[in-house]
């Protein structure tokens, strides 16, 4: 498999108010020390709570968040500190499409004002009338008609304007699209139709994605490997079906059951045995020392009797246990 | 456990019609809908945004606010009617006897006042008790809620407290007088998975030992599987489907919520299908509709369900649906 994007070592990191001489760590990890690897053609499922860094990793790779340090080899290229022209021309290759429907386009557009900007940008030898041609075919991919094109985003629902951000996501025919929870703010009804969409035009197009959501159930769907993260640190990554079967981290074994199922029956079972994680995630801004998921582990006593090592005291990284599957955890960490 | 869920009906609700004056029109929010609600329960009420099913629980307590107008119906608590009560006997029931948490505990709080001058607020007003006694509650209600060193935090603000955290203030505010009924309207919406467990485990044991009913509405069809005792279906104002909690899920007999379940994924299908959606969108609500309002997204519509609205029929004791068709 051909690597896409190869990330090394990257951190991003926000500066807080400068001017308060009270805090000493004044500085917010939001992404730490993460490497990974996306081939081509692939679905990586990107999934974590809120504050775990997912967006801003995605955002990173797409390069609207310079990174604090580390590299992203983009086919083989360093990206990291490309800037200006040479940005613009390796940007047309990688897209975005955001979360909120409603404050990701332009409410002062029309439909086709919207789609048509990046052939504006890129292409600029490009007649009017050719533009508008391919708004109308980027229109049909997408579901919608050429009767939508003079219209503006209020005339629609939430649906069916994720659909108009999909579809200028993929005007300028990207390899590489970042989709960053792109049906949590949709209904289930709808949420299914984009799901469904994305997929089809995955086979159609050979896309790459970038799956971000904090919704296990849909990244299953969607997704062919799986990285968790928490608090600025991918703590698993492996394929689909080891992360739901044998998932390895405490966390991700968290994350798993507490993700209600539609089914009474399974639920009543697994009510019994479920993990209840207790207290919340930790400020990025003060990381807990060592692992920093040793304030809300619950197998942390299990580590100590069996190995003595203090989880809260001792860092730890990724580890490789084999070919697919890797993970940040003292308990397998031999 | 079902057998003990016949007995005793807490509150009716009876041909709610509420409407909304807007602008762009009138809309429709919530058309005609019965149903009980019984001692001890969870009802979940499950619907995509706009089906009326926030509306529908605000009218509880009369809380809908112009332009929104609730144009008929019957709230029936206690043998009387809660739409007919004046401003004070309301106030008696509201907060009292029924509370409400609502999504988004960080807009619902006030943010310049200490969590614990808001808690002690409906204990000052509703029940008999002077200062230090109410304060002692409150500072048990804090604890019960499971936020540790409760004394210390009396005098803390919202916005020094994380989203769960918060979520679970505005449940120590619903419980403070010791309700009958709770109504929680998406309470773990806001928040994240992990959250979502630590709130839905509280409200089950806080249920038990204040012995509520509790009405929670949802659009997770998921979160309702091990939660609710019963479950409402709406769409479009309507109810489209009632029945218990297992024949929902096994037995779904509305075209609606077949087709929901088959959308929502789940984690415990391993199959690489596709999901089901259900194609097209819901209805304007500021328009009139003469059928069925789910018709055009139908798979198995017919003729009869575009000319006439079906009403809710009995197909057993515990099962209701809202169409003309036999699946």
């Amino acid at each position: 498999m051909d690597t896409l994007y190869e990330i090394k070592n990257l951190n991003i990191h926000f500066q807080g108010n400068q001017f308060n001489i009270f805090k000493k760590n004044n500085v917010n990890k939001a992404v730490d020390n993460v490497n990974l690897d996306i081939y081509k053609g692939e679905t990586l499922g990107l999934v974590g709570e809120s504050g775990s860094g997912k967006s801003t990793l995605g955002k990173a790779l797409v390069k609207l968040i310079k990174p604090t340090n580390g590299s992203i080899l983009y086919k083989g290229k360093e990206i990291t500190n490309i800037e200006k022209d040479n940005l613009r021309e390796i940007r047309r290759n990688f897209q975005i499409i955001f979360q909120d429907p409603y404050s990701s386009l332009n409410p002062r557009k029309t439909v086709s004002q919207i789609i048509s900007e990046p052939y504006i940008i890129h292409y600029k030898t490009l007649y009017k009338k050719e533009i508008l041609e391919k708004v109308e075919h980027l229109l049909n991919l997408v579901g919608l008609t050429s009767k939508d094109m003079n219209r503006y985003p209020y005339q629609f629902s939430g649906g069916q304007r994720q659909r108009i951000g999909i579809a200028r996501a993929l005007a300028l025919e990207p390899e590489f699209i970042v989709c960053d929870e792109p049906v949590s703010a949709l209904d289930v009804s709808i949420q299914a139709q984009i799901i469904n969409l994305l997929i089809e035009l995955q086979e159609k197009l050979k896309l790459t994605y970038l799956f971000i959501s904090h919704d296990l159930s849909v990244v299953k769907k969607v997704s062919k490997r799986i990285a968790v993260m928490y608090l600025g640190k991918i703590v698993e990554i492996s394929s689909k079906n080891l992360i739901y079967q044998e998932a390895k981290h405490p966390y991700t074994r968290a994350l798993l059951s507490a993700i209600p199922t539609p089914n009474p029956k399974i639920e009543k079972k697994r009510k019994k045995e479920k993990i209840i994680l207790e207290g919340d995630l930790p400020s990025s801004f003060n990381p807990p020392k060592g692992c920093n998921f040793s304030t809300r582990c619950y197998l942390k006593d299990q580590v100590k009797n069996r190995f003595n090592i203090n989880c809260n005291l001792i860092d730890i990284e990724l580890n490789r246990l084999n070919k697919e599957h890797k993970v940040s955890c003292h308990l397998y960490n031999s | 456990m079902n057998r003990r869920l016949d007995k005793e009906v807490v509150l009716s609700v009876k041909n709610l019609t509420v409407k909304f004056f807007t602008k762009n029109g009138i809309v429709n929010a919530v058309n005609g809908i019965c149903y009980d609600l019984y001692k001890g329960e969870i009802l979940g009420i499950v619907g995509e945004s706009g089906s009326g099913k926030s509306v529908n629980v605000l009218s509880i307590t009369n809380l809908i606010r112009p332009p929104g107008k609730i144009i008929n119906g019957e709230i029936i608590y206690n043998n009387t009617d809660i739409l007919s009560l004046n401003t004070n006997d309301l106030r008696k029931i509201r907060g009292n006897e029924i509370s409400n948490i609502f999504q988004d505990p960080l807009s619902s709080l006030n943010p310049v006042l200490k969590i614990g001058k808001q808690i002690i607020e409906s204990i000052l007003k509703h029940l008999k008790l002077n200062k230090i006694n109410a304060k002692k509650r409150t500072i048990n209600l804090i604890n019960n809620v499971g936020i540790p060193s409760a004394e210390e935090r009396y005098i803390n603000y919202p916005h020094q407290f994380s989203g769960g955290m918060r979520q679970r203030i505005m449940i120590s505010i619903g419980l403070s007088c010791d309700p009958k009924i709770l109504i929680a309207d998406e309470p773990t919406t806001a928040l994240d998975v992990t959250i979502q467990a630590q709130i839905v485990n509280l409200i089950e044991k806080l249920k038990i030992q204040y012995n509520m009913s509790i009405i929670w509405i949802t659009h997770d069809l998921g979160l309702l599987a091990g939660l609710a005792d019963r479950i409402i279906v709406m769409y479009a104002g309507r109810i489209m489907e009632e029945a218990n909690v297992t024949e929902i899920y096994e037995n779904p007999k509305h075209p609606y919520t077949k087709a929901l379940l088959e959308s929502t994924p789940d984690l415990n299908d391993n199959s690489q299908d596709k999901l089901k959606n259900i194609d097209g969108y819901p209805p304007d609500m500021t328009k009139e509709i003469i059928g069925c309002p789910f018709y055009n997204r139908c798979f198995y519509k017919q003729n009869i369900c575009f000319q006439t609205n079906p009403a809710l029929r009995q197909l057993s004791t515990k099962h209701k649906i809202a169409c003309h068709i036999d699946i």
